[in-house]
This record gives C-alpha cells, structure tokens and sequence, in this order.
C-alpha cells in the first residue's frame, strides 16, 4: 500500500509515534533499572512532542501550490512482524530497537518523498536524526 | 432521522426563516442527501441589511487595533476546530482531506493578513500643498458590504472578503452557496464564541432571490462574487444599475505551457494536481495542456500513464488523490463535454467516464485527456470544471501566448520550463493575471491580490491583497489651514 499524500504521510507518522509510545508506555512499567526507567521516560516525552509537531506540521503546511502527489513510500516497508513474546527483557530492549530503527527509515524516506514541502522534510529529518541518537543510546547501554 | 436545516444568522441570533422551499444539500461521494438548507427571500437580505447598517455607526468606532483582535480570536477558534472544519467541508463538496485542509489554512490566512489593519489602512499626508496648507488623505469604512462565494471553496473565498470588510469597519452579509451551505453554517456557530457585537456578520441562506434581494438593496454599498463568467457578468451589470461597489470574479480556461527544456519528471506531480485537484473544480486548475514542440509525445505518454494511477473515491479515505465533482447535475454537465470533444474529433486517450470506485452512487468521474485537440474545439474554449484535459500541441512559444490571449477567460496561466528567457517572455506577455513558472497552481497567498483579467474578471479591485483594503474603504481627503 502506497503512501500517496501529503496527510496520508503525516497521519502514518503520528500512528507510528503514537504506537510506540504506548510500547514504551509499557515497557517503562517493566523494567527494574531507574537509570533505564529514566531513558525510556524521555523517550515518551520526544514521542509526545514530536506527535505536536507533526500534527501542527499537517494543519499548517498544506497549501495547494506544492500538494502533488508522492511517490516511492509504501507503507508496507514500515511495517513491524508480529510483536514476539519471548526473550523477556532483552526481547523488548531487541523489539524497541527495531522500532527506533523503523521510525529512522520512515522519516529519511519520507523526508526525500516530501521535498516539495521542505518545512515538513526537515522536520522529519529531524526526527529520523533523533530515533536514530536514540537507537544508538539503547544499542550501547 | 430528520436532516440537519441550515438556519440564518441574523442580529446576532440563529433564526430559521419563513419560508416553504428548501434546496437538497448532497454527499457527492455517497450520492445521498445530508442536509436541508431554507430559500430565503427577499425579506431575509432586509432584515439583515438592517441589523448590519444599525451596527455599523458603532462599529466603525471601535478602534482598529480592537478590531484586529476580534479576528485574532478568530484565528484561534479556527484554528481548534481546523480538522472540524476541514471535513465538514469534504463531507459537502466532495475534495480530498488534504484539499480541504488547504482551502481551511487558506481561510485563516486571510483572517492572520487582516489583523495587519493598523498598517494596512493608513493614510497618507504631505505638508504645505500650498503655503500653510497641509492635506492628508484617510481611509474609512464605507458601511454593508456582501459576499456571494462559489461552491468550490465553500471556507475560503468568504473569507478573502470578510475578515477585511470587518477590520475596517464595515459590516457584512454572507449568502453561503446553496450547493455547499453546511460548512459555513458551522463557521457562523465558530464565530459565535468571539462574541462579536449583534449585527456586524450576518448570514442568509438561499439562491437566486437571495441574490437579487442582496443586488437591489439601497442599503447594500458593495458585493464581492466568485462564481462563474456569466453570472459575474450579471452581478457586475446590476451593481452598476444601483450604484454598489463591485468585485466580480468569473471563470476559466487556463493554460499550462510545457517547452521542450522543461524537466518533466520534476514537473508531472505539480502538473496532475494542477489538472486534478479538487477534481478539475478550481479557477485555478489547469485546463488545457499546451506541450511546445518535440516534448508533446514524451509529456502527453507520461502524463496519461500517471493520471490513470490517481486513485478516485471518497475524500475523506486518506488514500484518495482525486474526489467526486459536487453535485449529479455537475457530472452530467462534464459528461456533455466529453460527449462534445469526442464528436469534434479529439482523441479520447484517457477515459473517465466510469471510473473504479467504492460507492457509484456518488458523484464521480475519473481522470480524463483529450490529446490532438485543436483551437476551435469546444473543449478548448470553454470552462469545463471537471477533471478533463484537452492536449493542444503548440509548435512554438508565440503559439500558446497567442492561445492563451483568446480565450477571452483570462484567469491564469503557467509555464513549465528551464529558460529563464522563455518564463520572462510568456509572463511578460499573457494577459491571464495570475501565472506560474513551473508551478501548475497560481494561487496568490493572501497578501497578494486574487482574480483574473478579462471575462475572468469584472471590477478594479481583486479579493485579498492591499485591493481589498481598497475595495472596503473610501479615500477621504482632508486639507487643512489653520488661521
């Protein structure tokens, strides 16, 4: 399933944040590390901004001089297997670094795909800079 | 279950009007009727032209910095309730959400570029124009203006007049198009939390007797119409008889110019959603397709094979690139034009008369191209408004000018390519008044003046811009001496 336009895109992103905050929603109430606990904390408080920032992003750069069509995101790219149980701790730690590394992909794509509306493509460069610190921190810890 | 019944806003009360015809408002993309929306008559337009001439003489005294902050409310309001708004408006016209959301921000920009009233309506002054006297010009209110907008842009093109009629100190009607009342209504119920005083905006649902009770109002000073060339024509003839201030934006048949140097692959995206956006329904859609030279085969191949890709359905399906056209009666009208091309001899390579969709009961139609048509053709000179394409291949760059200088629908105008020798001489010399250089879409922001040039357009003063400024106040001079 192809990501053809400009909301269609930026809805993907938010149920994307929104997905994975209620993942590290979780798994904050799992983990025993304070110092861990603490890492995944900061990384719901980015999810919740980025989530203002793209829904600010969709209502205020759409005009109808650059909404043409996108071409070369599926959809089906961004897509996670099913969410295994097994692995305890450290198959969630290896679940949310898959999701780190998805949200990377998606916004260096997406922010290609989207050119046209250059704020929106940097924003998204942005925040695929940031998954990508954060994948980083959690691979080192 | 009883449909929702538009009411008029009058005085600063919702009132429904005594009257025994209402007008079907539909789904065009279910094809199902969602709404009522009453006739009003004459008797409605004078009692709100009565509510908005006694607000006016307090009005215009409340000072423009105030005024300004009344629509700085506004823009908040707007913008809390921006995703209402924007599907309100898919659910009765029928483009796509993101469409939608485009006309709406649009909507508020107008509303951010009037709040710079306290600038923008200065005046101006020069001292001693003679020995000891000096003389300065003001700009003032004028008093009831009106708006009859289109059914394309149900949000937007009121407020290319409104939020500027009110910061100056007049007061206004809005007659919303019987087509698409619902997503104005729900703006009025918005405005409602501005508390603005009783009378200043006012709203009477109905047609043509609407219309006419609006024209022949002594009370009314001016209108702003966008709707099609015949009808501008007429507003602009019956403001004339009566004295009225007038704005009156008509149709369109512009023409997109492709030159040999253009790249094409970059252009295309922009190029379909010039064709295709809000399904061909925009005064600013590309209409006629004008490749220059050798680039003609090339353009029109890759052209056709990406315009059959769009995917048609219900604008409020995040995956839908083109929507229904607004009404059954719509599509039978575009369907005739198809019917005309084909019968003058243009080849039909895309075909959309029935397109692949969830719901046909609704209203739509399918990407469509005519190549190989020629000057004469019906379909390359006259408006359409539909997601129809008529290729006219030009041999040089004269060739489109000269096209685009006879249609007499002198709207805008676009060009697509890498000479910079090429765009000066094609916006140097067309005479349609909004032009793009490789962008397939002129829309003017609201700081610069929106509207055409002949039949597109009828009157001095364009919407939005430092025009409409213009339009909603009179220049008074004042020359002082002092003894």
């Amino acid at each position: 399933m192809s990501l053809k336009n400009f909301g269609n895109v930026l809805d993907f992103a938010i149920a994307m944040e929104q997905d994975d905050t209620a993942f590290l929603e979780k798994l904050e109430g799992e983990v025993q590390s304070a110092e861990e606990r603490e890492a995944i904390a900061n990384c719901i408080r980015e999810n919740s901004k980025a989530i203002k920032k793209l829904l600010r992003e969709r209502q205020e750069n759409v005009t109808e001089m650059i909404l043409e069509p996108i071409q070369g995101l599926e959809k089906n790219q961004y897509e996670l297997p099913e969410q295994e149980n097994a692995g305890g701790h450290e198959g969630a730690i290896a679940q949310l670094l898959k999701r780190e590394h998805r949200a990377q992909r998606f916004y260096e794509d997406a922010a290609r795909c989207i050119q046209p509306v250059s704020e929106v493509a940097t924003t998204f460069q942005r925040l695929g800079r940031q998954h990508k610190r954060r994948q980083e921190r959690f691979e080192t810890a | 279950m009883a449909l929702p019944v538009m009411q008029n806003y009058i005085n600063g009360e919702w009132q429904a009007p005594n009257v025994s015809e209402y007008g079907q408002v539909w789904c065009p993309a279910t094809g199902e009727q969602i709404a009522e929306v009453p006739y009003s008559t004459a008797a409605e337009v004078d009692q709100a032209v009565r509510a908005a001439r006694e607000a006016f003489p307090q009005w215009r005294r409340v000072p423009p910095v105030k005024r300004a902050r009344y629509m700085f409310a506004l823009k908040e309001v707007f913008e809390e309730n921006f995703e209402a708004i924007s599907k309100t408006l898919v659910r009765e016209m029928g483009k796509t959400l993101d469409e939608s959301r485009g006309e709406v921000r649009r909507m508020i920009e107008n509303v951010e570029h009037s709040t710079g009233v306290t600038s923008l309506m200065m005046g101006s002054n020069l001292e001693d124009i003679a020995k000891g006297i000096d003389c300065r010009s003001e700009r003032q209110p004028v008093g009831v203006f009106g708006c009859i907008p289109p059914f394309n842009f149900p949000a937007m093109v009121p407020w290319w007049f409104v939020p500027y009629a009110l910061v100056t100190g007049n007061t206004y009607i809005v007659k919303p198009s019987e087509q698409v009342p619902m997503t104005q209504n729900f703006i009025f119920e918005l405005i409602e939390e501005i508390d603005l005083p009783e009378g200043v905006l006012n709203m009477v649902h109905g047609s043509k007797d609407v219309v006419n009770g609006m024209l022949d109002h002594p009370d009314i000073e001016g209108i702003s119409f966008v709707g099609s060339t015949p009808t501008a024509k007429y507003i602009y003839k019956r403001c004339g008889e009566t004295g009225k201030r007038v704005q009156s934006l008509g149709g369109a048949k512009n023409i997109v110019t492709v030159m040999p140097d253009a790249n094409i692959d970059k252009g295309l995206p922009s190029l379909l959603t010039s064709f295709y956006g809000c399904a061909g329904q925009r005064c600013l859609s590309g209409a006629v397709l004008a490749p220059v030279g050798e680039v003609a085969d090339e353009l029109v191949d890759k052209f056709v094979s990406q315009a059959s890709q769009l995917k048609v359905g219900d604008g409020l399906d995040g995956e839908t690139q083109m929507g229904p056209v607004v009404s059954a009666a719509h599509k039978e009208r575009v369907l005739r034009y198809i019917e005309t091309g084909i019968a003058e001899g243009a080849d039909l390579v895309l075909d959309g008369r029935q397109p692949d969709v969830d719901t046909p009961e609704g209203f739509f139609l399918g990407p469509t191209v005519f190549d190989n048509v020629t000057p004469e053709m019906t379909i390359a000179k006259e408006e359409i408004f539909g997601p129809v394409v008529s290729v006219v291949r030009m041999q040089n760059l004269q060739e489109a000018i000269d096209f685009a200088n006879t249609r007499g629908l002198a709207n805008a105008a676009c060009i697509y390519t890498s000479s910079g020798a090429a765009a000066r001489e094609f916006k140097y010399s067309v005479k349609p008044s909004m032009v793009g250089v490789n962008i397939g879409v002129a829309a003017p922001m609201s700081f610069f003046p929106f509207g055409g040039a002949g039949d597109s357009m009828f009157g001095t003063h364009k919407g939005q811009g430092q025009d409409v400024f213009q339009f909603f106040t009179d220049g008074k001079v004042v020359i002082n001496r002092w003894f």
